[in-house]
């Protein structure tokens, strides 16, 4: 089956059969494997930095006392993948109050004057994630993906944050291949909607 | 916006998912210039999107990580051992008395089996029953002073006795109050002083009073008739007598029967 070609099989099999308790020995490989990832997902879903800390935290407490449980019967990073986004989307909603009073805030902004303008045809041009106003920038897509519902979201952050392919989150949100399909796409909607005239201002000028 | 023009937007995720969109997307994006912008957007936020910072996990998860673990861990332990904990069994009575709590008289032998396991008062109860029942008073302050704390004896008292016993006039014992015993002699003469007494008194009385002694005239005292009475035994004294000679005498026949 594809579990042979699961990447992580190894050290999770080393995990299981080891008694270590803690933070030691392929418990600690298996973590820095996925550390960055896990924190990248809860981040951009709960969309701060305390927040996205709590949910890593949960999602490493939850796959280390249920990876004994673990029967490879999908692939291992899937399922940590579906464990971190559920982990984030728990405490987004449960900091909802929060996220109201920021999304206020943002709407008080003004977009930075003097902004340099984008065409992605032009190659010479600085990407504008590179510019000095690039932080601003974050801000405002990450708010907007913060305004996209839980499951668009977990879609885009897995998509475009992750890099991973339709059927990988088909298996990680354990939905079909069309709804994943179906999914991006309202998502697109919502992000056009929302960043198109943001990003207007911010490379047109 | 035609059906072509939808059909060209709800193929977006394949035509995303293509290494190169724009051949992907076909003639239609070649030809409508409002799908050719409207797909130049979609592309445009997800190069956007994509190119959001990675975020990297923070130093301190580690520790959170460890510190979760440890709680869980030590939550699995004492779960485990509040399972592993032995539970207290029923004494083998029990089905037995409830039983026979239904049914009082249907086991005797049960019954005297229950009360031999009953715990018992202790012995000294019943002495304090008794004691209560019969003077409580006393037994009350008997129980205090014995309940009293013991002073031990000075030190020089030691010294004091030595000295007494090298001086040779150490009392051995402490000398017996002598008790009034009315021997022959002395109630005969206790006898007369009471006889002298009641006459010396019912005269003096009678010499005050108007008319005399008994029978007295008018103008003159009325002389009471007394009477005198020889007696060798104090219990054979009439009351009255008794108590006044036991006035004058300042309480000797009343000391005399302590």
């Amino acid at each position: 089956m594809r579990m042979n070609s699961d990447p992580e099989s190894k050290v999770v099999r080393a995990c299981q059969a080891s008694q270590v308790e803690g933070l030691e020995g392929p418990y600690r490989e298996l973590y820095d494997l996925f550390r960055d990832r896990v924190y990248n997902v809860c981040y951009r879903i709960t969309g701060n930095a305390s927040d996205a800390l709590d949910a890593s935290q949960e999602t490493f407490g939850i796959v280390f006392r249920k990876l004994d449980a673990f029967r490879f019967e999908s692939k291992f990073s899937s399922w940590v993948y579906r464990i971190a986004v559920n982990a984030s989307i728990d405490l987004r909603r449960r900091s909802q109050t929060r996220k109201i009073a920021s999304l206020d805030a943002i709407r008080e902004r003004r977009t930075p004057a003097g902004a340099p303008s984008y065409d992605p045809r032009d190659e010479r041009i600085e990407m504008p994630m590179a510019a000095a106003s690039r932080h601003e920038l974050e801000e405002e897509v990450q708010r907007a993906i913060g305004r996209l519902s839980e499951k668009l979201q977990a879609i885009t952050v897995l998509r475009y944050n992750e890099n991973l392919s339709y059927e990988e989150i088909s298996q990680t949100l354990q939905i079909s291949l069309g709804t994943v399909k179906s999914r991006l796409a309202r998502a697109h909607q919502v992000l056009d909607r929302e960043l198109t005239p943001v990003l207007d201002k911010f490379y047109l000028g | 916006m035609n059906s072509e023009c939808r059909h060209f937007q709800s193929e977006l995720a394949d035509v995303l998912a293509a290494p190169d969109p724009a051949a992907f997307a076909g003639d239609h994006a070649g030809e409508c210039a409002a799908c050719a912008r409207w797909l130049a957007r979609q592309l445009r936020l997800a190069g956007v999107v994509r190119e959001l910072e990675r975020k990297t996990a923070p130093p301190e998860l580690a520790g959170r990580v460890v510190a979760a673990l440890e709680a869980g861990a030590r939550q699995t332990r004492a779960v485990r051992a509040v399972q592993d904990l032995r539970r207290p069994r029923a004494p083998e009575t029990l089905d037995r008395s409830l039983a026979a709590g239904f049914a009082p008289a249907a086991d005797e032998a049960l019954a005297r089996e229950l009360a031999r396991e009953r715990l018992g008062a202790p012995p000294v109860l019943e002495r304090l029953v008794v004691e209560e029942l019969a003077e409580p008073e006393k037994f009350r302050v008997r129980r205090f002073v014995g309940g009293l704390p013991r002073i031990d004896a000075p030190a020089e008292l030691a010294d004091l006795v030595h000295a007494r016993l090298l001086a040779g006039n150490a009392p051995t014992r402490r000398p017996r109050a002598r008790r009034w015993a009315p021997g022959p002699t002395r109630a005969v003469w206790a006898s007369l002083a009471a006889v002298v007494l009641v006459a010396f008194g019912l005269q003096s009385l009678l010499g005050i009073l108007p008319g005399g002694a008994a029978g007295g005239t008018a103008g003159q005292p009325a002389r009471r008739p007394f009477h005198v009475q020889y007696t060798r035994s104090l219990d054979d004294l009439d009351p009255v007598a008794r108590s006044l000679v036991d006035g004058v005498s300042g309480g000797l026949l009343t000391a005399r029967e302590l």
